[in-house]
């Protein structure tokens, strides 16, 4: 049934593609969040003139998923994917059919393990996950330091996927680095507004003594200031978070909650991973394996920086 | 109307519920010996306002479940009345009143349309709401790219998302509810066909019941209820959001069965739903006091609900033989 399934949706997918011209793409996401749109806008910006038919899907952090959509790609007859794996190593088998297919395959945001990507795939364009939570904990341990203040710290995980263990691994890390005093009072799985939300203002009742949230991505972040103005704890508790959209990037000017949120750039990764694609589909030299898109901190002192975002994202994709 | 199949044997009900509010308090004190901030007046309200938003749904799922059918598509019909309701204000300038009239319209005529293929084209529910499930997630995530659309009035946030004489007012909104459908489960003659209806549909037509509308009318109220919850969600967060409302459909269905809504129809009562909605609101909120590890969390949450439902399955299989029919 399953095998039926693939085989007439990838004629769907391929026909409805029969009279383009344009280079047929697969993209993969791992979920649904905003970031996911910018890296989609970023791979069209990314081919430039010679225009890009891209064949987009959700592999919503599930493997089996991931595995089913990358077979009808394959079938589509696809000339390149982009993927952010699942996995590191769940996602092998699958990256394994694409490359005997004789398809080049761009990672992107997160890849396989390096034995596996330096046989399997051609170039990774990534943000260094680590990173993305160490500026962040730098940034917090040194208010703190300042401050003379012990951190009480509330985190908003999204742990099911290994990018975000790495960003709080990272968030930890830098809080150690700078030699901030600190305790880590409550951590919940949160990263939806919704429960973010709910649980962040949850989390701040059973624990007033929290000081600082940290969110571990965009969802979790808006929840926590959310959490923190219902909780009545505006002036006692901040928060600092992760990626940007225009939500968080207002709420960053305001100020009085939303301290900091570290940026990644999905448009420039997308465009970057399309710039590698192209080069694999021409068989050209790709150079450097892994291309690290820098992230940037935005914080509320910064007004500049906040009001450039806004203008240079004003269709709001981050 | 009286009917054989109608209402549940009052007895068992109320050693269910009895039981359940023993439980509640069991909780309620465990929770309160054991995480210094629970028994708080702040926290006593943050559960009533979580419990409040699962609460509007789960009374309309009630009546469904009584009447032998089921709405898994809750938590996506949430999220894309959320998301329409935020779109209709800020891309198409469109006021709040008018807005909130137009999701509530799309809430009726969804749920109406369920109904209608239910009844007429002869669907399962189950597989009608299954698809709406994905493709309402699907359209909330393509009509925002996954983004939050953000909504400007405070006003609106503070009243609706806030408190009103000293309670959140989604409390208010669900408790008038709550009465509204206790009411109608109790004393109307609307609620005594509903439960006639689950408990055996052949009997209930052959008494000239409107057995079609009785199950368009409910699903068509969970709908409406979802659509309502979306636009509180709004108010909440302060932005549509193509992702909130995951698993909401199992966190209404879980609280309706644990309240004592048997999912083979006929039985369950309002009441026990309230119970229901209530208990895992506070589980919920007690397991994030205690600063348990999130993933042990959804085990302790899981158990807790098994247990509930099979000491419930136990008391209905008492009380109900299981019926048996068309449909």
């Amino acid at each position: 049934m399953k095998k039926y399934f693939i085989i007439l949706s990838s004629f769907v997918i391929a026909f409805s593609s029969f009279s383009a011209s344009a280079l047929k793409v697969g993209a993969i996401y791992m979920d649904s969040q905003g970031f996911y749109g910018g890296v989609a806008k970023g791979i069209k910006t990314g081919a430039g003139d010679l225009g890009v038919e891209l064949i987009g899907n959700n592999s919503q952090g599930d493997v089996t998923k991931e595995s089913e959509f990358i077979d009808q790609l394959i079938a589509a007859g696809v000339e390149a994917v982009i993927m952010s794996p699942v996995s590191t190593e769940a996602s092998v088998a699958a990256v394994e059919r694409i490359r005997e297919a004789g398809i080049p395959v761009v990672c992107y945001n997160t890849c396989l393990k390096d034995e596996d990507s330096e046989r399997l795939i051609s170039a990774l364009v990534t943000t260094s996950q680590t990173a993305l939570g160490i500026h962040i904990g730098r940034l917090a341990g040194e208010w703190a330091i300042k401050a003379e203040m012990e951190l009480k710290i509330g985190i908003h995980n999204c742990n099911r996927y290994e990018a975000c263990q790495q960003r709080e691994d990272g968030f930890i890390a830098g809080l150690k680095e700078v030699g901030a005093k600190f305790e880590v009072v409550n951590n919940q799985e949160a990263f939806t507004h919704d429960k973010a939300t709910q649980i962040g203002t949850d989390m701040l009742i059973a624990n007033p003594e929290i000081n600082l949230m940290y969110a571990a991505n965009e969802g979790g972040t808006a929840g926590a200031v959310n959490a923190v103005i219902a909780a009545g704890q505006v002036g006692q508790t901040y928060v600092m978070g992760t990626d940007t959209t225009t939500e968080l990037i207002e709420m960053v000017q305001q100020g009085d909650v939303l301290l900091a949120v570290n940026s990644q750039f999905p448009q420039e990764m997308g465009a970057g991973a399309m710039e590698y694609a192209i080069k694999a589909i021409n068989g050209e030299a790709i150079g450097e394996f892994v291309q690290l898109i820098p992230t940037k901190v935005y914080t509320s002192l910064d007004k500049f920086a906040t009001a450039k975002w806004l203008v240079d994202h004003a269709d709001g994709i981050p | 109307m009286t009917n054989s199949n109608s209402k549940p044997k009052t007895s068992v009900s109320n050693i269910h519920e009895l039981g359940l509010l023993v439980a509640c308090v069991l909780v309620l004190l465990i929770f309160s010996f054991t995480a210094p901030n629970f028994f708080t007046e702040r926290n006593l309200l943050s559960i009533l306002r979580s419990a409040s938003y699962v609460g509007l749904v789960a009374f309309p799922m009630t009546f469904v479940l009584i009447s032998r059918e089921i709405d898994i598509s809750v938590g996506p019909s949430v999220a894309y009345s959320g998301v329409l309701f935020a779109c209709l204000i800020k891309w198409y300038g469109i006021s709040y009143p008018l807005a909130t009239i137009i999701v509530l319209l799309w809430g009726l005529v969804l749920g109406y349309v369920v109904g209608i293929v239910r009844t007429k084209l002869f669907v399962p529910t189950f597989i009608t709401t299954l698809a709406l499930w994905s493709a309402l997630r699907g359209m909330a995530l393509w009509q925002t790219d996954g983004m939050p659309v953000m909504i400007g009035s405070k006003a609106f946030r503070h009243f609706f998302g806030g408190d009103f004489l000293g309670f959140p007012t989604v409390t208010w909104i669900m408790l008038v509810v709550f009465i509204i459908f206790w009411f109608l489960s109790t004393y109307s003659v609307l609620g005594t066909n509903i439960y006639a209806v689950g408990g055996n549909p052949k009997a209930a037509r052959s008494v000239g019941i409107n057995v079609d509308g009785i199950k368009i009318i409910t699903l068509t109220a969970t709908s409406f209820f979802s659509a309502v919850v979306g636009i509180l969600f709004v108010a909440r967060v302060s932005s549509g959001n193509s992702t909130v409302g995951e698993g909401m459909e199992f966190d209404v269905i879980a609280a309706v069965v644990v309240g004592g809504t048997a999912l083979g129809g006929a039985v369950g009562r309002m009441t026990g739903t309230l119970l229901g909605v209530l208990f895992i609101a506070m589980i919920g909120n007690g397991l994030v006091h205690w600063g348990i590890d999130p993933d042990l969390n959804k085990v302790v949450r899981g158990i807790i609900i098994f247990l509930a439902v099979v000491i419930n399955s136990n008391l209905t299989l008492k009380s109900n033989t299981g019926p048996k029919g068309e449909d």
